[in-house]
Parts: C-alpha cells; sequence; structure tokens
C-alpha cells in the first residue's frame, strides 16, 4: 500500500497556502495526516498536490479569552489534551481529547483535521456541535466563519469550498452553571466508538435545568444534536426520567448497521449513553 | 507516464544526518526500510492500526507509516537501531522485553519498545493504567499483553537501579 504520486508544497504563510490553494487543481491540506495518510495508502484519496500547514506558526497557537478556546489549524490533539489552561477552562475538551483515538495518534493529528475531515464518528465534530461552536476560515476570496450546524453535511464531507483552509476552530466555553459531560462505547479504549454521547446542561438559579442538549457520534451521517429543552425546562436533574430520555432518543436516531454493530445496538446504546451523559451534568 | 519528481531529502536519525533522494510520496516508515537501511521498523498495516512502524518524531511516538519523510524534515527522528549503545549493552527497555519474555516472533516489538521508551521517559514511574493507555495503539498477535505489560515495569525497576 503506497500513496499515489503527488506534489509537495510547504506553506510559508496562510496567505501562501491559500494562494496554492486556488492555483493547483485538486490539492488538499496536510496538517497531521492521521485522517488523509491512511486514505491515501488505501488510495481512497489521490490528491495531486498536498499542501503542508503543519510547521506555520502562526497556526500553532491555542488562545483562550472570556467566551472561548480557540485552536488553531497546526494545534495537535496531544497539544490540547495538555494545555493546563484548557484544563480549568473548558474541561469538555480535554474529556473528548482523552477518547481520541491512541496517544500516538493524537501526537500527530490535528484537532482542526479531524473538523476538515468531518468524520462523524469524530469525537470533535460532537463537542464543536454540541457547544454551538465555529471555524475560520481562510482563501483568497477572505476569511469567513462557518457554525459547526453548517459545517458538516455527509460522512467525510464538510461545506468546506475547495479553495478554502480552516485557521481556526472556536469552542465556545461553557457558563459557570453549565456541566457536560461525555461517553462512548468503543471495542478498546481509543478506537472508534460503537455509539457517543456529549451532552451540556446549563442550570438556572434555582438549579433547576434552563436547557439541556445531547450531541452524538457514529449514529448518522454527521454529528446529531437533540435538545431536551422543551421536556426538561425547570425540572431539576434529578427527576429526570430514564424512559423518557431514552425514548426522546431511540425515537429521533436512525443508525446504519456494521460489521460493528447492528443499528438496533447503536441505538439503544446512544440512548442509554444520552441518559447516562445527562445524569453525570448534576 | 511523467518521470516522477525526486526531492532532496535530509533526515535527522538517531542522531546522525541521512541524505537522500526520494518523491514526497515516500512514508517515512518505507525510507527507513528502503532508502536508509534501517530495517528494525516494522511495517504492519500501513493504515497506522497496529503500530509495528512506530518512532519517535521530536521524542513522541508517531506512525512513520502516516508520515511524509518529506514532511520529517527538521526533526529529530528516533528508531529501534538508536536504543542500544554503541557498544551493544541493551537499553532497560530492551533488556526488560528479553528478561520478561515479552516477545515471541517478534514482529510487533520494535513498536513496542519506541512507545514504552517514549512513555518511560515522559512519565518514569507510570502506573498500571498509563502502561496499558500507552500501548493500547499497539498490536501483539502471539505474546500477548501481560508481558509486555510486565516488561515495561520491570524497565522502570532497571532504569531506577541503573541511576
Amino acid at each position: 500500500m503506497k500513496p499515489a504520486s503527488f506534489d509537495y508544497h510547504r506553506a510559508t504563510s496562510v496567505e501562501d497556502a491559500t494562494q496554492l490553494l486556488s492555483e493547483l487543481e485538486d490539492a488538499k491540506i496536510l496538517a497531521g495526516g492521521q485522517s488523509l495518510i491512511p486514505l491515501m495508502n488505501f488510495r481512497l484519496s489521490t490528491p495531486p498536490h498536498l499542501i503542508d500547514i503543519s510547521n506555520l506558526p502562526e497556526l500553532s497557537e491555542i488562545k483562550v479569552d472570556d467566551r472561548s478556546v480557540t485552536v488553531g489549524a497546526a494545534v495537535t490533539h496531544t497539544t490540547l489534551l495538555k494545555t493546563q489552561r484548557v484544563a480549568s477552562e473548558l474541561p469538555l475538551l480535554v474529556d473528548a481529547e482523552k477518547l481520541v483515538a491512541h496517544e500516538v495518534i493524537r501526537n500527530r493529528g490535528t484537532v482542526c483535521g479531524s473538523l476538515a475531515h468531518a468524520d462523524p464518528a469524530g469525537e470533535m465534530t460532537a463537542v464543536i456541535r454540541v457547544l454551538d461552536g465555529a471555524v475560520r476560515t481562510s482563501s483568497v476570496d477572505g476569511e469567513r466563519t462557518i457554525q459547526a450546524v453548517d459545517l458538516f453535511e455527509g460522512p467525510l464531507q464538510s461545506s468546506l469550498k475547495e479553495n478554502e483552509v480552516i485557521v481556526e476552530a472556536i469552542f465556545p466555553k461553557l457558563g459557570r452553571n453549565s456541566l457536560s459531560s461525555f461517553r462512548e462505547v468503543a471495542r478498546r479504549h481509543g478506537d472508534y466508538a460503537i455509539a457517543g454521547a456529549v451532552s451540556v446542561v446549563d442550570y438556572d438559579d434555582a438549579r433547576s435545568i434552563a436547557s439541556a442538549r445531547t450531541a452524538f457520534l457514529s449514529v448518522g451521517p454527521v454529528p446529531i444534536l437533540i435538545s431536551f429543552d422543551q421536556l426538561l425546562a425547570k425540572t431539576k436533574i434529578s427527576d429526570i426520567g430514564h424512559d423518557e430520555i431514552y425514548e426522546i432518543v431511540s425515537s429521533q436516531l436512525n443508525p446504519q448497521a456494521d460489521v460493528h454493530a447492528s443499528a438496533d445496538y447503536r441505538r439503544h446504546l446512544a440512548a442509554e449513553l444520552a441518559w447516562e451523559s445527562l445524569k453525570a451534568c448534576v | 507516464m511523467n518521470e516522477e519528481m525526486s526531492h532532496e531529502i535530509v533526515l535527522d536519525v538517531n542522531g546522525k544526518v541521512k541524505r537522500f533522494s526520494a518523491p514526497a510520496r515516500r512514508l517515512l516508515s518505507d525510507a527507513l526500510r528502503g532508502d536508509l537501511g534501517l530495517t528494525g521498523t516494522h511495517v504492519g498495516c500501513e493504515h497506522g492500526v497496529c503500530g509495528c512502524c512506530t518512532v519517535l518524531i521530536d521524542d513522541q511516538p508517531v506512525r512513520s507509516c502516516l508520515t511524509f519523510a518529506i514532511a520529517a524534515q527538521d526533526r529529530k527522528i528516533r528508531t529501534v537501531e538508536g536504543l542500544a549503545d554503541a557498544d551493544g549493552k541493551l537499553h532497560p527497555v530492551q533488556a526488560a522485553f528479553k528478561e520478561c519474555h515479552a516477545l515471541q516472533c517478534g514482529f510487533c516489538t520494535p513498536g513496542f519498545l519506541m512507545t514504552a521508551t517514549a512513555l518511560l521517559e515522559q512519565r518514569p514511574d507510570p502506573d498500571e493504567e498509563e502502561i496499558t493507555e500507552a500501548i493500547a495503539g499497539n498490536l501483539c498477535r502471539c505474546t500477548g499483553y501481560q508481558n509486555i505489560r510486565a516488561a515495561i515495569g520491570h524497565a522502570v525497576e532497571l532504569m531506577q537501579s541503573d541511576i
């Protein structure tokens, strides 16, 4: 298994990368390569040009401000996982990163790369969806922001235009009255999840639920978000019932069967994991 | 078909500068084995699942089959050939694998050795869970994992007694 031939271009700046993207036909961005290179080794992907952005210092930053954690396109999963400020300001990112593949893959793979790859089994796609985050992109036409809800169009299909590169991902921080939890089931820790659920619960001052939502991975063509706002408004989390959550989730998901799990088992897992992750937000 | 373009590639492998020419699509695993003759790094699945090809880049374990050689320039690469001393004295991780019977056919061993070496450099006294977590991305199909875990634990003792 060897990749097909391609021309390699090491970008010297974001501007250089976008210029190359617009000039070269069918060029692809290379960051960590942990999703792209397996596809190339199988020749499922045969881009004639790769533009390497992994060495750009301007894409290697993690910024934390009052509202969000912003992750540059060359930041690896390991770097995000080991950044102390991220752990204290948005621990959900660390909870999610611990589930992303194995450490050896996290050492190369990038956060933004997994978003651009748009694999619905990817933990970061579900996290950015449940947080209502966004990516900022750049192209020769200028910059734009794509909300997570608009980024994922299907399995491995994003709404990025051919001449666009993600420069950073924006993960909004949770308020002081919010809690989050990530649960997934995989055959081995680090393998692709058979199903997963990441929940965020916002409380009002009376410790009643103001808003509750769960994003799911591996149960649809894109990360799927289910809101429980109507069901749970003004309820105490200790009063929510397993059966209601199970019914809502299982009636709204239509996962596919594959060699790892039947559709029914996936749906069952997703419903139970939603329940577990919501109950963990106490 | 057009002649494929060749690049002059310079890699820092086990502290030595190596120059060769290869196309951009040359995987680091194939460069190490084919261009540089360092066949200690094994190639198994070639899509990042088995862990046989694990090498260290800037002291972090990575899959050399999921890295292009041309993109690994300016980094410090370490392979299993760099573990033992020049006089042949085994690295404590290698000695522990030998003593604990942590290899049988040996195909996966270079990947385990490099993964374990990186673990012990980052966390000199890992607990059982950290050891298990560290090697979760490496497949062994004959020895089984118990002896490998025991060997990494033993390597900790050897390294501590070495000082």
